[in-house]
């Protein structure tokens, strides 16, 4: 244990050394000679790691070592790099000390710390079954867990996710309304310039709301019953690969005959800004922005773009429609909140603070720097638009906010972000997904664990939507209610159509203060899944889990029976 | 308190230039680069890699013969990843003396061997 930590300062002094003679004291050289130390080393190659613990450790409840005494000492360690070229910190170690690991990190990072029962590590062999127990069990008063985010996945799986490369589609985004038969399959959006939006003789390949019947000959409502057309079925829904061409049976929203597509398959980044137009209205314009994804840093760009264009041309009013929206960077939902605010709203004001346990105090336990409040940033940050380039507001002092169960996490930070400020969010739709939570994934021994650290609270320290938000007329008895209408997602309409079912209300309780009918629709009764690839041979398609659209984007081969 | 040894590849890379050089001074004067052509780009990515303790980089938008700013992209984004607090990680190109470096938000200066910077001007 001794001889590797010398080992380790070893190393370290023999990098420091050759540098120290370059060293100067912050002003000019005195030779002004540039400094010519080599190359940094490469970061794959790390140090020998700290000493592990010379012996199990034993449990005594209530008494935490630190996490980095247990960390990265594994009962199967892994070496050399990962897919992102960074060298493996592991070292032997077992199954105990990772729990001892598990145990630790919980307590210094997991949000309900003081609700976690306190569990001797070794009593358990499986390390997923010890996290699985590092959580609260209690429950909200909608009868919901408290944490129901609490999972892990393994490292390879995880970098090989975020680091996947656009995937093989149309560019469209299926609902399944029923995945046993009479099947029933539908278009929920196509993206822009893909396959799917492509018009021929004027008519769009796919459009919103339009029913597939049939896939390379095998139908799609009442068929699969042999293995050949589920693969048939599957291999046509969700190409494998770019450059593959199928052919489609389907029926338009009201059309009462079918058409054929034949359509080939591209390799489809998601547009985050997926459309946005100006409605002209009697009582002056109004933007309408569908914004889908705050994941890529790409959606930094496009949002600033889309948002200049609405106030240059002078919108009073502004739909984001935010249905399918379930999150991703916090920074962005920052940006989008100024970009709807404005200047005299947000200056100074927190856009977001991210809550820790009550151990933490002014500290970020994961990251170890100062916690400092999330801000309502006016300029670019540098993920697609360049850093400090200043951006367009609407200043706007309400928004109208699309909604449905889809709308998760980082927008719904945009809808309390705004409402700490004082501006007023008008929901039309349907209750969020209520999540005011959020984590840093993070691997130790080949598992990248999920578990809730931080809780994101407005400029009012308001974060407790843990039920979602709620339009005020909904019957839904829980959740933080907003005013607004409840309205079923309109799958027959386009998106941004003033017809569309949401934006038809959310135009007209513009107008009027309420939601007249015929905006005020009960929900449908069916509710339709995101699909996506299963994971079970032999069966077709889907249920979506949260979140969904990622989940489609990202899972090339997901069944699951029927 | 025995550092996390996920921190140590990146304490070593940040020991390496800090070795040769300690927080901004005074005298340094805000720089951009002489060229962005490949070769200086590789060290600047190279020195950037190890200050943020990882082994690829991707950099944000910009051009650093006309600004002083450099981005560093976090990694992509999971798909569970719905609320990531990430962010570029900025730097400033600087001019110390003669010697072209970079400083972090926390005004630790790392060298860029073999690079030249000239004086920015607005």
């Amino acid at each position: 244990m001794a001889s590797s930590a010398r080992l380790g300062l070893a190393v370290l002094a023999i990098a420091a050394g050759p540098l120290l003679a370059a060293c100067s004291d912050g002003g000019p050289s005195p030779t002004g000679a540039a400094i010519t130390s080599p190359p940094p080393p490469p970061v794959a190659a790390p140090p020998p790691p700290p000493p592990p613990v010379s012996s199990a450790p034993t449990f005594t409840a209530g008494v935490f070592e630190a996490s980095g005494e247990f960390e990265a000492q594994c009962e199967t360690p892994r070496s050399g790099v990962d897919i992102e070229g960074n060298g493996f910190p592991d070292e032997p170690g077992s199954t105990l000390l990772e729990n001892f690991w598990l145990r630790s990190w919980t307590n210094e990072t997991y949000l309900w710390n003081d609700e976690v029962v306190d569990r001797d590590p070794a009593g358990f062999n499986d390390r997923l079954a010890y996290f699985a127990q590092l959580r609260t069990f209690a429950v909200e008063p909608s009868g919901e867990d408290r944490d129901d985010f609490h999972f892990s996945e393994p490292t390879e799986e995880f970098l090989a996710r975020r680091n996947s490369a656009p995937s093989a589609s149309y560019g469209y985004s299926l609902l399944v309304f029923s995945n046993t038969p009479p099947r029933d399959y539908r278009i929920r959006y196509t993206e822009p310039d893909s396959p799917a939006a492509e018009a021929i003789m004027g008519q769009p390949q796919f459009q919103r709301g339009t029913r597939i019947l049939e896939v390379d000959g095998v139908d799609l409502v009442n068929g699969g019953a042999t293995q050949a057309e589920i693969d048939t079925l599957n291999n046509g829904l969700f190409p494998a690969t770019a450059g593959e061409t199928h052919t489609f049976v389907v029926q338009d929203p009201g059309a009462a005959s079918t058409r054929t597509v034949t359509i080939t398959s591209a390799d489809i980044s998601p547009k985050p800004v997926n459309r946005f137009s100006v409605i002209d209205t009697p009582t002056g314009k109004v933007g309408y922005l569908l914004f889908n994804t705050f994941s890529p840093f790409e959606s930094e760009r496009d949002l600033a773009e889309a948002m200049s264009s609405l106030a240059a041309e002078g919108v009073e009013d502004l739909v984001l429609d935010l249905r399918y929206n379930g999150g991703g960077l916090l920074a962005v939902a920052a940006q989008l909140g100024y970009m709807i605010a404005g200047d005299a709203q947000t200056s100074g004001r927190t856009f977001e603070l991210l809550r820790f346990n009550d151990d933490a105090g002014n500290v970020n336990p994961v990251t170890g720097e100062f916690n400092s409040p999330v801000p309502f940033y006016d300029t670019g940050l540098g993920f697609s638009l360049v850093n400090g380039a200043p951006l367009d507001s609407l200043d706007l002092p309400r928004v109208f906010i699309l909604s449905t169960a889809g709308t998760c996490s980082a927008s719904e930070a945009v809808i309390n972000g705004l409402r700490g400020v004082g501006v007023s969010v008008i929901l039309v739709g349907d209750v969020t997904c209520g999540k005011p939570y959020g984590f840093y994934p993070t691997d130790n021994c080949g598992e990248t664990y999920y578990t809730i650290q931080f809780q994101g609270v407005n400029d009012q320290g308001f974060g407790e939507y843990a039920d979602g938000f709620v339009p005020e007329a909904s019957s839904f008895g829980f959740g933080v209610r907003l005013p607004g209408c409840v309205v079923a997602d309109d799958i027959n309409t386009e998106l941004g159509d003033t017809s569309e079912a949401l934006l038809a209300a959310a135009l007209t309780y513009r107008d009027t203060g309420d939601c007249s009918p015929p905006a005020a629709t009960a929900l449908a009764k069916l509710t339709p899944q995101t699909a996506y690839r299963g994971a079970e041979k032999g069966a077709l398609a889907t249920t979506a889990a949260t979140p969904a659209e990622d989940f489609l984007n990202n899972n090339r081969d997901m069944r699951m029976p029927y | 308190m025995t550092p996390s040894k996920r921190a140590w590849p990146a304490l070593l890379a940040s020991l390496w230039p800090l070795a040769a050089c300690q927080t901004a001074g005074p005298a340094d004067a805000p720089a951009v680069l002489e060229s962005a052509d490949d070769a200086t780009m590789a060290t600047v990515k190279s020195v950037l890699a190890a200050a943020v303790g990882r082994a690829e980089i991707t950099l944000g938008p910009g051009d650093p013969t006309a600004s002083p700013t450099l981005t560093v992209l976090p990694p992509p984004l999971h798909p569970n990843e719905t609320r990531s607090p990430a962010k570029p990680t900025v730097f400033e190109l600087r001019l110390r003396g003669e010697a072209c470096v970079v400083i972090d938000g926390l005004n630790e200066a790392y060298p860029l061997p073999g690079v030249a910077c000239r004086p920015f001007t607005k």
